[in-house]
């Protein structure tokens, strides 16, 4: 069984399986492993989110509004953050 | 009629896509500043840090001991142990706390342990050696130049990149650190001179190697998470690998006895972890050679909080060394939009 990754490194595995995603589509697919945790939120998400595209790990490719006015930015995994992946557990390669 | 409707629809479209872009931009730009303030704070509250390590040190049982840097290594391990507990027990109650060992279990956690070990107990230690065996002005003078060892091993491994500004304030504020800690050279013999010089340059290359480190292993991992083991493992690897070389763990013993000089230190190592935990997510936001630029002006409010709160008397030294690592300081972060992408092809 794969081990239970710090959600940082989870979160860029995900980016690199999705042609594109938003954070919502992020904290839908990690509800079910990390939704009972206190990080499980779309502040945290959205830190990391912003830092790793700072880092150069993921790229935009889309900025909307939500219903409610909010910024909604829609990111892909980049060739440097694909580089990173070597880094996984063999259970998660 | 329809035409205006289907004009107007693609009109609010495009200002909504604009108005959409341009709060992308201003999350960018505050993540950007977020990162510069916070490695400003690093500098800030490592000073206040030192000050009180410094009232701690120079109270018993630190003052003792068998060589005359086991009193620095005991504190330094111990300051660690306190701030490692501290930002364990915030990132637990925060909700965080599963992650230090999924972070463990990884090849990033893997990482900032070693960043730790780098940083801590060999940098600690190579800096202590190069100021017995070559004398504090060489040893202080070559250790100070971390930031220059740093900034060329993120250039190279991290491809992160650096504009001829960020180096001016980075030489800039090297240069502030060398003339506050310039003391004219030691006469009398140094039979273990070139010794001293090597451990202060593993020292230097320690807290580079430390920032370079941990912030690749940050790339996968959580700041917040990175810190609070770095601090962890550099107390356990200091206190198991080098206490028990300077007779250690009998200093250890007293001091963890003695209420008095305990609970300043205690202080110290959770102020330290604060600022331990600005600097680590400065590395993370705006890249390790402007983070340690601001981490380095903690000598200008060493020399502050110094003034306030110890009998530190200005110098010129002092004093122009300080105004040198402000400019330095102030070259690093006047310009936070080279800042929105910190890696070269990025």
């Amino acid at each position: 069984m794969a081990i239970k990754l710090p959600l940082r490194f989870r979160l860029l595995h995900l980016m690199a399986t999705k042609t594109e995603a938003n954070v919502h589509d992020l904290m839908k697919d990690l509800r079910a492993e990390y939704g009972n945790e206190g990080q499980f939120s779309v502040k945290s998400f959205e830190n990391h989110l912003t830092s790793m595209r700072a880092s150069g790990l993921i790229e935009e490719t889309d900025v909307t509004l939500d219903e409610q006015g909010k910024l909604l930015e829609t990111f892909t995994i980049t060739d440097f953050g694909r580089g990173r992946l070597k880094y996984l557990p063999n259970s998660w390669k | 009629m329809a035409n205006a409707v289907a004009a107007q629809t693609v009109g609010s479209a495009s200002s909504s896509k604009a108005i959409a872009r341009d709060l992308s931009n201003r999350r960018k730009m505050s993540h950007a500043k977020a990162g510069l303030l916070w490695g400003a704070f690093g500098g800030l509250s490592w000073g206040f840090a030192g000050i009180v390590m410094g009232i701690a040190f120079a109270m018993a049982p630190f003052t003792g001991g068998a060589t005359i840097f086991t009193g620095p290594l005991v504190g330094a391990a111990m300051h660690d142990g306190f701030a490692g507990i501290f930002l364990t027990l915030s990132n637990i109650v925060s909700g965080r706390g599963s992650e230090i060992f999924r972070t463990l279990k990884t090849w990033p956690g893997v990482l900032v342990c070693l960043a730790a070990v780098f940083g801590g107990p060999i940098a600690m230690g190579g800096y202590l050696l190069g100021i017995e065996f070559a004398g504090a002005s060489y040893a202080l003078s070559i250790t100070a130049m971390f930031p220059v060892v740093g900034t060329i091993l993120a250039a190279v491994f991290l491809k992160e990149k650096i504009t001829p500004l960020v180096w001016g304030g980075i030489i800039l504020s090297v240069v502030g650190a060398l003339i506050v800690g310039w003391t004219p050279p030691e006469g009398g013999t140094m039979p273990h001179f070139y010794l001293g010089i090597g451990c202060a340059l593993l020292a230097c290359f320690g807290w580079g190697i430390e920032g370079v480190l941990s912030t690749f292993g940050m790339d996968m991992v959580d700041p917040d998470i990175a810190i609070s083991i770095r601090q962890s493992v550099s107390c356990i690897v200091s206190i198991v690998g080098v206490l028990p070389f300077v007779a250690g763990w009998a200093l250890l013993g007293q001091a963890l006895g003695t209420f008095n000089s305990l609970w300043i230190l205690a202080c110290a190592g959770i102020i330290g972890g604060i600022s331990y935990k600005a600097w680590y997510k400065s590395l993370n936001m705006t890249g390790v050679g402007r983070a340690m630029a601001l981490n380095i002006t903690y000598v200008i409010w060493g020399i502050v909080f110094g003034y306030f709160m110890t009998d530190l008397q200005l110098t010129t030294n002092l004093v122009v060394g300080g105004l040198i690592i402000t400019v330095g300081g102030i070259l690093v972060v006047c310009n936070p939009k080279e800042l929105l992408n910190l890696r070269q092809g990025a």
